[in-house]
């Protein structure tokens, strides 16, 4: 549901003209009504006859009248309210409204009360908001001459800057973002956003991130205008900073710091590590968007197995993963209930191995082919002393090195 | 005893001490029957099994065991301390002990045990380690898997402590401790604690095991268990997988014993360990097997001669002073037989349940085949008189003996559904808590928590789960798996061919036979001298009560006992109409004392107008009675047998009904068959009648043809009962008889008692029934207000609504009146009319949609303290909230008051709200719009599922007339095979296994009833009609047989109407 506020204007025009343009967009089953109140309004473009042109209209005065006739279930009364009316023969907005405030009061309760109200068509809801203050801008068109010096352009854009900087200091604001648009003699038009790391009025910096631009792009033809406006702006206390500079001592800075980046680069640009217990190691870490202050997101559904405590001492080495396992020539030897690599190619050049520990067998996901795995690990040591990580992938039936230890 | 190293030399390399089925319920994915198998294929000679904290799967395994022919060791994990432990029992000792352990972990303490506190155990089993030491006895204790207590602690480097700890245990197990080590390949750490572990064991001077713990025994069943486990830990698979709570392998897997050689190569003394353990332990059913109660019996007495004073006193009450020959004939071959088995405590046991009842004025009655015992006809338990009757005491109890033990008699007794309660709790506090515990019911997957399950494990939504699992509710889950590959998942929206579906349909698949859950049977007692959970471990339930780990297959197995105390709505009923009779008239009707050749009765069951009376009121029933038109009670009898499964796969119905109308003359393969066959028409109904064959032309003794009879009406004895006709067969040509048995009537004899094997049923059981039968029948026509108030207040019950129950009693003349807080009560009552003989029947509350226990209760209490005078005053006083007050209001309870149901409304509401007494509400005047007749009868549907004012289909009969739709009553004139078109409300839907496919609908109107049938080719077409609508119209033609008429459907069609608050019952 679209709402519009006719206040002051032709209303019937206003739905008309509102109902062309989404039926230009290609939704032929739209409705509009026209009405006093809110909810008579909502009753009539849900319920209501349709008039000239898909509108329909509430004449002035008449919304009462007009709510009275409909059937109480066009109120979606609560679910608790709703045998309540039933029991008590109430059928009709009508029949509703006829009753005393007290008597509905006594009987339904608040809520029977806020009904009653729809009912008699005395909508007390707040539609739409008070319209938000303008935003600082300026602008400057010259139609005698075009401008390409880019020293000219930035005296012009001074200018206009000079005039929203003072505006957004006057109301002890600073801007995030000012959006400049140059008209151009082919006709055209170019948008530059430029952004600064905090908000400010400070027409120095602007001027310095509008000499930057200037430098930067390359425009189709002289310039005939310049239009200047304060895109996004905040409070001038805003903190600023490097997410990961030190002097961030709290979480809520960082936090802060981590909203500005979302509001800035939208809300994908902050990623967080989503690690699990996947028995395959590289399927452990997923890096997953994360908007501040969020909770920690508990893994989906349950509690995560407790890390085993680790019997020997933790290895001194760190493991590094190849980005995508390597495919190897491997060569092995039985032990036991299973073959152990005895050297293995990579390169083109073999390495023999001199100790081997393993397997370590990773299997599993048999509901579903993007999760069936099935390996077997070894933890070799070759000749040359390099600690390696190979598996044998036995849906593949092929050896990879999957990584090294250093 | 063979010694352990050479079964090791001669037999497999392992033995397997460790497994766990899909009785550890979530962290087993295999049937003890399918383990058993595997082990077996695989090549072992024993197989332990230690599921957790439970011993359910054991007799399974038993029983599959000694057709595998491999040796089962029973074991358990248990939880110790928090940490597992597994015990396996070495001797009949031994298991007492692990018996008792499990029942410990489930059951906690008995002496704290509080019926009202429950649950607190279930789901977190666990033992100290001083019951442990307690019951160490015949145990071999396993130091337990990698999260165990003694891995932990070598794994965090605590080598004294984790001396400590096995020099603890060896102090108590001795040399029957063995320190367990596991190879699974899972991570190098693990290989490292099994080398550790292995030290430790030689520090301790400890034998160490190799044990594999196996949980599967293929892909498919390890795909089922990551599933249970991803349950388990309320999780969907992927998130189970990201959490690392899934196996990371599947090396849970019931290995070979070659390949455990081949694994634990060089450590072969872990391999051998495990088969001189499996030597050293033993099993047998015979262990499980708890002493029967013993009865106190006043001094001078035992058991035998107090039950003999007891049924002798029973028998002059039932027969008289002096009892015929016959009597006391059949009394004494009981008794002797009785002591000679030592069953006379359980006699007493029962006869001392069933007294209890009497003196608390609870209706019972014995069922099933104990009504062919004259003892228990003397002392009160059944109902029938088995010298009168000739009953066969043999199908009762026999000498037949089972694994050397006599096979415990089957007492069934039935108790009034809603006060079998309190007998079970005499029977707990008579035998103590340790000592009696109910049998439980192992509930099987079927399709609908496969599907449900399966697929809220691939996180698929529950709604779209549900809708899937309703349309397979009649299959298994394999078969399930089918249809939804074939139809239902594609139906849904899903992709067959998507992987993750293929995985899906697999998972369902392998869920096929997986115990889900253990319930609580029906009735089936297990009563001991000693702590019962020491032979059959003790679990607690949800409702306070205690069950055995053990269904009534594994009892029967083991040869266990059971005191079968069950619920029956029709004793409620009876006594409930009893009591309103006796209120009403002063005199209370005694239920064997009632005329049993009452013309009224037998008229009325003629007539088919059975609905509400027990056991002969469904649609088949009537549909059968009216042909058979039964004018005493034996014809009865016949009937409650008649219409079952099998005599309607056999065809039997139809011969039976031509011959007992004199259509067709009954004919006997030999003379001798002639008194047996002859009170049912030449054909073999009950399985006395089975039992006497074998003893007249075979010869059989009657504990001969008692093991006869054991092998029949089982699927899977059909083996044993082709042995067993084979060696009847061959005795009969044997027997001297005149006429002799020829080779070709032998086997003719023997055809039909084959057929009839799948359907036998009880003459005595088939009489006990009868005999509620007959008494709901005769209430039905002599008292049908009360009869409607029993079997309204004791509803749940029987086959149809309350709405449809009562659009009959109106039809029968019973004025209803609705639910009122000024005259009635919370149950039916009857009230006075002008003619005193025919009171009107008051609905209860407890009938109000809305109106729950609590509500019930406050009003209940109010009403104690003195009548209601006003709306106000009934609100005011019960303290009613606004949505109580709308539901009572709606149905009409204030009507006393004010009779618009509207204004009650106003007024109550006002009551309700106006809670300062200092600003009292206004009474203000409301006004209205009157309810018309078809709002007044759908409001009633609304608020108490039944209208007193009409039936629904009035809203639609005009339309319907001026469509030409016949109604119920039109049938009647109508003849055979002419068209017609119906319509009516949907009551009953019925699709019974034997009928195909058909299904057959029950509609009802302001008139009465219309049968419809759905042809099998049909159902599908019109599914969403016949298998959901409200309103149905059929288009058909007339199928009529004397009274039975029903339409046959071609066209259905839903019928559109205001929309009513019902629902059809329906029966699969």
């Amino acid at each position: 549901m679209l709402w519009a506020d006719g206040h002051g204007l032709d209303a019937h025009t206003l739905a008309r003209n509102t109902l062309q343009l989404i039926r230009n967009r290609g939704t032929d089953d739209a409705r509009a009504a026209v009405a006093a109140t809110p909810v008579a309004a909502e009753l009539a473009v849900v319920f209501g006859a349709v008039g000239e042109r898909g509108v329909a209209v509430v004449a002035p005065g008449t919304d009462r009248a007009f709510t009275a006739l409909f059937p109480i279930e066009a109120l979606d009364p609560a679910p608790r309210l709703a045998p309540l009316l039933a029991a008590l023969g109430i059928a009709t907005c009508g029949d509703l409204a006829a009753l005393s405030h007290e008597s509905v009061e006594v009987r339904l309760g608040a809520e029977g009360v806020a009904l009653w109200r729809l009912a008699r068509a005395d909508d007390r809801r707040l539609i739409f908001s008070p319209a938000p203050r303008e935003l600082p801008h300026a602008s400057l068109d010259w139609t005698d001459y075009a401008l390409k010096d880019p020293e000219r352009l930035l005296f012009s854009i001074n200018a206009l800057l000079t005039r929203v900087c003072g505006a957004l200091a006057a109301e002890g604001r600073g801007a995030h973002e000012l959006t400049l648009t140059f008209s151009l003699t082919d006709r055209g038009t170019h948008v530059e956003l430029l952004r600064s790391s905090r908000p400010t009025a400070n027409q120095r910096t602007w001027v310095r991130l509008v000499r930057a631009a200037l430098e930067r792009i390359r425009l189709s033809a002289a310039v005939t205008g310049v239009a200047l406006h304060a895109s996004r702006v905040a409070a001038r206390d805003a903190q600023q900073g490097d997410l990961f500079d030190r002097g961030f001592t709290t979480t809520g800075a960082a936090e802060d710091a981590v909203a500005r980046i979302i509001e800035d680069q939208g809300e994908h640009a902050v990623v967080a590590p989503d690690n699990s217990a996947h028995p395959l190691l590289d399927e452990r870490t997923t890096w997953t968007p994360r908007a501040p202050r969020a909770p920690h997101a508990a893994p989906t559904g349950g509690k995560v197995r407790e890390a085993q405590p680790a019997y020997a001492a933790q290895a001194a080495l760190t493991l590094q993963l190849a980005p995508v396992p390597r495919a190897i020539a491997v060569e092995t030897a039985p032990r036991r209930d299973h073959a152990v690599p005895v050297r293995y190619r990579d390169g083109g050049q073999w390495h023999d191995i001199a100790q081997v520990a393993g397997p370590d067998r990773v299997s599993g996901g048999a509901w579903d082919p993007d999760h069936l795995h099935a390996r077997e690990y070894f933890r070799c040591v070759t000749r040359e002393g390099v600690l390696v990580w190979l598996f044998y992938d036995a849906q593949a039936g092929a050896w990879y090195l999957h990584g090294w230890w250093d | 005893m063979v010694s352990a190293r050479m079964v090791g030399l001669m037999g497999a390399p392992y033995a397997e001490l460790r497994a766990h089925t899909a009785f550890s319920f979530g962290d087993g994915s295999v049937t003890p029957e399918v383990l058993v198998a595997r082990a077996a294929q695989l090549g072992y000679d024993a197989i332990g099994i230690t599921d957790t904290a439970d011993l359910g799967g054991i007799v399974r395994a038993a029983l599959a065991a000694r057709e595998a022919g491999v040796r089962i060791i029973a074991g358990a994990e248990l939880s110790v301390d928090g940490q597992p432990m597994a015990f396996l029992a070495r001797t009949a000792e031994g298991y007492r002990n692990l018996a008792a352990l499990v029942t410990a972990s489930r059951v906690g303490v008995w002496n704290a045990w509080d019926k009202a506190r429950v649950g607190t155990w279930r789901g977190h089993p666990n033992v100290t380690w001083a019951q442990v030491a307690e019951h160490h006895e015949g145990l071999h204790a396993l130091t337990g898997p990698a999260s165990g207590a003694l891995a932990e602690l070598v794994r965090v480097g605590d080598r004294d402590g984790a001396d400590r700890m096995l020099a603890g245990w060896r102090a108590v197990f001795g040399r029957r401790l063995a320190v367990e080590v596991q190879l699974h390949h899972v991570s190098g750490p693990e290989a490292a604690l099994g080398a550790e572990l292995i030290r430790l064991a030689g520090r301790g001077g400890v034998p160490w095991v190799a044990t594999h713990d196996p949980r599967y025994v293929d892909d498919r069943s390890r795909l089922v268990h990551d599933l249970l486990t991803a349950l388990r830990h309320d999780m969907d698979i992927d998130a189970a997988l990201r959490a690392g709570v899934l196996h990371p392998n599947d090396d849970w897997k019931l290995l070979a014993p070659g390949e455990m050689q081949q694994r634990w190569q060089g450590c072969e003394s872990g391999l051998d360990e495990s088969t001189q353990i499996a030597a050293q332990c033993g099993f047998d059913l015979a262990w499980m097997r708890p002493p029967l109660p013993a009865f106190q019996v006043p001094k001078g007495h035992t058991e035998d001669s107090f039950l003999r004073e007891q049924v002798y006193r029973g028998a002059a009450e039932r027969w008289g002073e002096v009892l015929s020959e016959a009597q006391r004939h059949q009394l004494e071959h009981e008794l002797v037989l009785i002591a000679k088995l030592r069953f006379a405590g359980f006699f007493l046991v029962i006869w001392d349940a069933v007294q209890f009842a009497k003196s608390r004025g609870i209706l019972c009655q014995g069922r099933g085949s104990a009504a062919n015992s004259a003892v228990t006809y003397c002392l009160g338990v059944t109902a029938v008189d088995p010298v009168e009757h000739g009953l066969l005491f043999e199908r009762f109890l026999s000498e037949v003996r089972v694994d050397g033990k006599a096979e415990a008699p089957d007492i069934d007794v039935d108790f009034e559904h809603d006060r079998r309660e309190e007998v079970l709790d005499y029977m707990y506090q008579r035998y103590q808590r340790p000592g009696a515990a109910i049998t439980a019911m192992v509930q099987t997957y079927r399709a609908p928590n496969a599907v449900q399950d399966a697929m809220r494990a691939f996180g698929y939504p529950a709604d779209l789960a549900t809708s899937i699992s309703k349309r397979l509710h009649q299959y298994d889950p394999a078969d399930a798996a089918v249809h939804m590959q074939e139809r239902y998942a594609t139906q849904a929206g899903l992709d067959v061919n998507a992987s993750r579906v293929k995985g899906l349909i697999r998972a369902i698949a392998g869920f096929e036979g997986l115990p889900r859950l253990r319930a609580t049977h029906v009735g089936g007692f297990v009563i001991s001298a000693a702590p019962l959970g020491n032979w059959l471990p003790i679990e607690q339930t949800t409702m306070g009560r205690t069950i055995v780990q053990f269904d009534k297959d594994d009892l029967d197995a083991i040869g266990v006992p059971k005191f079968d105390f069950l619920g029956l709505g029709g004793l409620s009923m009876i006594r409930r109409a009893f009591d309103a009779i006796e209120i009403r008239t002063g005199t209370r009707p005694e239920m064997y004392n009632l005329p049993t050749d009452d013309a009224r009765t037998y008229d009325l069951v003629s007539r088919g107008e059975t609905v509400g009376t027990f056991q002969i009121e469904s649609r088949a029933q009537i549909s059968s009675i009216v042909h058979t038109k039964p004018e005493r009670l034996y014809d009865i009898v016949v009937q409650v047998a008649l219409i079952r499964p099998g005599p309607i796969q056999a065809k039997f119905v139809r011969p039976y009904t031509r011959r007992r109308r004199g259509e067709e003359e009954p004919t006997y393969l030999h003379d001798a068959l002639r008194p047996i066959l002859a009170r049912t028409q030449g054909i073999p109904i009950f399985q006395e009648q089975a039992m006497a064959i074998a003893m007249a032309l075979g010869g059989y003794t009657g504990a001969e043809a008692d093991e006869l009879r054991r092998t029949m009406g089982n699927i899977r004895k059909e083996p044993l009962l082709l042995a067993a006709l084979e060696r009847l067969c061959t005795r009969m040509m044997a027997n001297d008889l005149t006429p002799r048995v020829t080779p070709e009537l032998a086997v003719r004899i023997c055809e039909d008692l084959r057929s009839f094997a799948n359907y036998g049923f009880p003459e005595s059981h088939a009489w006990s029934f009868a005999l509620i039968a007959y008494a709901t029948a005769y209430l039905k026509v002599h008292y049908a207000t009360e009869f409607y108030l029993g079997i309204l207040n004791a509803w749940p019950m029987g086959f149809y609504s309350p709405a449809t129950l009562i659009h009959d009693a109106r039809r029968h003349g019973v004025e209803v009146r609705t639910p009122c807080l000024r005259h009635g009560d919370w149950e039916c009552t009857t009230e006075p009319t002008r003619d005193p003989d025919h009171p009107a029947l008051r609905m209860g509350w407890r009938f109000v949609r809305g109106i729950g226990t609590v509500s019930l209760d406050k009003l209940r209490a109010a009403r104690a303290a003195g009548a209601f005078t006003s709306i106000a005053d009934v609100v005011a006083r019960a303290h009613l909230t606004r949505a109580e007050v709308t539901s009572l209001a709606a149905a009409g309870s204030f009507a006393a008051w004010q009779p618009d149901r509207r204004r009650a409304a106003w007024e109550g509401l006002r009551a309700s709200s106006d809670v300062l007494p200092l600003a009292p509400a206004r009474h203000t005047s409301y006004d209205p719009r009157p309810l018309g007749k078809h709002e007044e009868i759908a409001l009633d549907y609304h608020t108490t599922g039944a209208s007193v004012h009409g039936h629904p289909m009035l809203a639609l009969r005009e339309r319907m007339q001026a469509w030409h739709v016949k109604d119920s009553r039109d049938l009647g004139q109508m003849t055979n095979g002419c068209g017609v078109t119906v319509a009516g409300l949907v009551v009953v839907r019925q699709r019974p296994h034997t009928a195909k496919g058909t299904i057959f609908l029950l509609l009802e109107d302001e008139h009465g009833f219309i049968n419809v049938v759905v042809p099998p080719q049909l159902v599908e077409p019109n599914e969403e009609v016949v298998k959901g609508a409200q309103f149905v119209l059929v288009r058909g033609r007339v199928s009529r047989e004397d009274a039975a008429i029903s339409v046959v459907g071609r066209e259905f069609r839903a019928l559109e109407g205001a929309p009513l608050t019902h629902q059809s019952r329906n029966f699969h």
